[in-house]
C-alpha cells in the first residue's frame, strides 16, 4: 500500500483516500517510524469512510508523537466522517482543523 | 520411454523409404530418358533419400534427448513442493541437461542461481525487461553484446504463470556457444519450469489458506467459549444476547455480572481491528472489565471503565489498539439503569411509548487516552422501557452496492418490533441486516444485548 506523504517544514503530512480501513491501517502506522520529527498532519478531505482500525493507526500515532512531545493533528473532516468522529467521542482526543493550513500553522504557535 | 522411440524409428524410416519406391515407376514412365540418365537420376534420388534419413535421424536423436531430458525433470521435480526448493532443482537441472555453467530462475521478487551467483539481480532484471519488451526469448553472446564480467553467453527465456510472464530462466556460459537443439531445450525447460511453478505456487496458497483457517477457528472457539452460556435471570428485566462471528473473527464480546438476584451489571466491547490479534485483545479486555465490576468496591459503569483504561492503557498502546465498551447496571429500587459509555455506538434506547434514539458516548474508547473521560448517566427503566446495545458490525453492514446499513434503520426496526419480547426483537434485527446485505460474506461480528423491563 503506497503512501500519499509529504512535508511542510518540520511537520509530516498524510493524504488519505476513500475507505481508510484496515487495509490502509498497518501502511500507516509503518510511516510513523519513518518520520524525522513527531508532528503530523492527517488531511482526511478525501476519506468517506474509516473504521475502527484505521481510528486505532491515528490513535497510535497521536501516542507516539505526543511521547516525544509532538503531535498528530487532523484536518478536513467530510460529514460521514466527523460522525464516526463524535459517535465514538474520538474528536475528544484529537486536536482537528478545518483546514490543512491551519493544522500545519498550529504547531508553530 | 522405448517402445515409443521403437515407434517413431518405424515411422521415420518408412516416411524416407516408401516414397522413393513409389515415386520411381512415374518418373520413368512420364520422362523417357536414356539408361545413363535413369542411373544418375535414380543416384541422386538416392543420394537425397541418404541426406533426409540422415536429417531425420539426427531429429530423432535430439528429440530423444529432449524427450528423455524433459523426463528426468519432471521425474526428479515432483517429489520438490516448496517454490523456491523447485526453483534451486530446476537451475540445477537446467545447468546440467543444457551444459551451461550456470543457471539463474527468477519468479516475482525471488530469485535463485545455480551452482552459484553468476550474474547480479540487476543485470538479470534487466535482462527481463528487455526480453518481456521484445516479446521474445533473448540470446546475447560477446563480443556482439556486451555482457557482465565473466560472461560469454546468455540465453533468458521468459517463464509463463499464470497468463503472465512472471519468471524468467537464464542459462549462462555455453562453450562453444548455444545450438538451435539447446534452445529448443531451454525453451522446453522454461515451460515445464512455468508449470511446476504454478503447481507450487497453488500448493502453497493452499496450505497457507489451510493455516489461516485453523487460526481463525481456534480464535472463534476460544471467542464463544469466553462468552456467557446463560443469561441472568432478574425478575423484572427481559434479556436476550447474541453473538455472531465473523469468518474473520473480530473482537466483539459482552458479559453480564449479576451482582444479586434482582440487580445485574452488563458489559460490551468491540476490540479494534480483526483477526486473531482483536480476539486475544477481546480477552484480555473482558478479563480486566470483569475484575473491576466484580471486585472494585462501590462499582459504578464509569467506575469499571476508568479502572479497565487504567489497567490496559500501557498495552493497548503498544498492541495499537482500542476498545469501545458500554457498561451499564441495572438498580430495580430506583427503576434506573445506570450506565457509562466509552465510545461505543451504537447503544439504543426506547422509553415506554416513546421513539427509538441514540444514546451517545461521551468518553473516548479505552486505551486512547491515559484517563478515562466517561460518567455515570441514569435512565428511567421501567416496565417497557427498551435498552439495545449491538456492535457496529450491524450499522456497518453493506448491501451489494456497498451501501451501509446505518443507525436510522436500526432505530426504525427497533420502534417496529419494540412490543414484543427481547429475543423477537433480536432476531428482527438479525434479519433486517441479513436481509439487507442479501448473503453477502459477513464481513465484522454482529453483536447485541437487548434488554427490556417488564412488570
Amino acid at each position: 500500500m503506497a503512501l500519499n506523504t509529504r512535508s511542510i517544514g518540520n511537520v509530516g503530512v498524510l493524504d488519505l483516500h476513500g475507505r481508510f480501513d484496515a487495509h490502509v491501517a498497518p501502511a500507516v502506522i509503518e510511516w510513523y517510524g519513518r518520520l524525522p520529527a513527531p508532528q503530523i498532519v492527517v488531511n482526511l478531505v478525501d476519506v468517506t469512510f474509516i473504521d475502527s482500525s484505521a481510528l486505532a493507526a491515528l490513535a497510535g500515532g497521536m501516542k507516539r508523537c505526543r511521547q516525544r512531545d509532538g503531535d498528530l493533528r487532523l484536518c478536513a473532516l467530510q460529514q460521514p466522517v466527523r460522525v464516526i468522529f463524535e459517535l465514538t467521542r474520538m474528536h475528544r482526543a484529537f486536536e482537528i482543523f478545518a483546514t490543512e493550513a491551519e493544522a500545519v500553522a498550529s504547531f508553530t504557535r | 520411454m522405448l517402445p515409443v522411440l521403437a515407434q517413431m524409428t518405424r515411422q521415420i524410416t518408412e516416411a524416407v523409404v516408401a516414397p522413393s519406391i513409389h515415386s520411381m515407376p512415374g518418373g520413368i514412365a512420364i520422362e523417357p530418358c536414356s539408361r545413363t540418365d535413369a542411373e544418375s537420376c535414380l543416384h541422386a534420388h538416392e543420394l537425397q533419400c541418404e541426406r533426409d534419413l540422415e536429417q531425420m535421424a539426427g531429429q530423432l536423436v535430439e528429440t530423444q534427448d529432449l524427450l528423455l531430458a524433459m523426463y528426468d525433470l519432471t521425474k526428479a521435480t515432483r517429489s520438490h513442493l516448496g517454490v523456491g526448493e523447485i526453483l534451486r532443482h530446476l537451475a540445477r537441472e537446467a545447468t546440467r541437461l543444457v551444459c551451461v555453467q550456470g543457471a539463474v530462475l527468477c519468479v516475482g521478487p525471488t530469485m535463485v542461481q545455480y551452482p552459484e551467483d553468476l550474474i547480479d539481480e540487476y543485470a538479470v532484471n534487466m535482462y527481463i525487461r528487455i526480453a518481456e519488451q521484445r516479446g521474445e526469448d533473448l540470446l546475447l553472446s560477446a563480443p556482439h553484446s556486451a555482457l557482465p564480467e565473466g560472461i560469454t553467453n546468455l540465453c533468458l527465456m521468459p517463464i509463463q504463470i499464470r497468463g503472465g510472464i512472471r519468471g524468467a530462466l537464464g542459462l549462462i556460459n555455453r562453450e562453444g556457444g548455444f545450438t538451435a537443439p539447446d534452445l529448443k531445450l531451454a525453451r522446453a525447460i522454461a515451460e515445464q519450469a512455468g508449470a511446476h511453478i504454478e503447481h507450487a505456487m497453488l500448493y502453497q496458497e493452499t496450505l497457507d489458506q489451510a493455516r489461516l483457517q485453523t487460526e481463525m477457528e481456534v480464535a472463534r472457539r476460544v471467542q464463544l467459549q469466553l462468552l456467557p452460556h446463560t443469561r441472568p435471570r432478574v425478575s423484572t428485566l427481559d434479556i436476550y444476547a447474541e453473538s455472531r462471528p465473523a469468518l474473520q473473527v473480530g473482537g466483539d464480546f459482552y458479559d453480564f455480572v449479576a451482582k444479586s438476584d434482582r440487580s445485574v451489571m452488563l458489559i460490551l466491547g468491540d476490540v479494534s481491528g480483526k483477526g486473531v490479534s482483536a480476539a486475544m485483545i477481546m480477552g484480555m479486555v473482558r478479563f480486566a472489565a470483569r475484575s473491576a465490576a466484580r471486585f472494585l468496591p462501590d462499582a459504578t459503569p464509569a467506575s469499571i471503565l476508568s479502572r479497565t483504561n487504567n489497567d490496559l492503557y500501557d498495552d493497548l498502546t503498544l498492541l495499537d489498539s482500542f476498545t469501545t465498551a458500554f457498561v451499564a447496571q441495572y438498580e430495580p429500587d430506583h427503576g434506573l439503569m445506570r450506565y457509562a459509555n466509552a465510545g461505543h455506538a451504537p447503544v439504543i434506547y426506547r422509553a415506554p411509548g416513546g421513539r427509538a434514539q441514540m444514546l451517545e458516548a461521551d468518553g473516548v474508547p479505552i486505551g486512547v487516552l491515559p484517563i478515562s473521560l466517561s460518567e455515570d448517566y441514569t435512565l428511567a427503566f421501567a416496565p417497557g422501557a427498551l435498552l439495545v446495545i449491538t456492535t457496529d458490525g450491524f450499522n456497518e453492514a453493506r448491501d451489494p452496492d456497498g451501501t451501509m446499513f446505518g443507525y436510522e434503520r436500526l432505530l426504525e426496526i427497533v420502534d417496529e418490533f419494540a412490543d414484543q419480547p427481547a429475543q423477537v426483537i433480536a432476531y428482527g434485527l438479525y434479519g433486517a441486516i441479513d436481509g439487507f446485505t442479501a448473503g453477502q460474506t459477513q464481513e465484522d461480528d454482529q453483536t447485541l444485548i437487548v434488554i427490556k423491563g417488564i412488570a
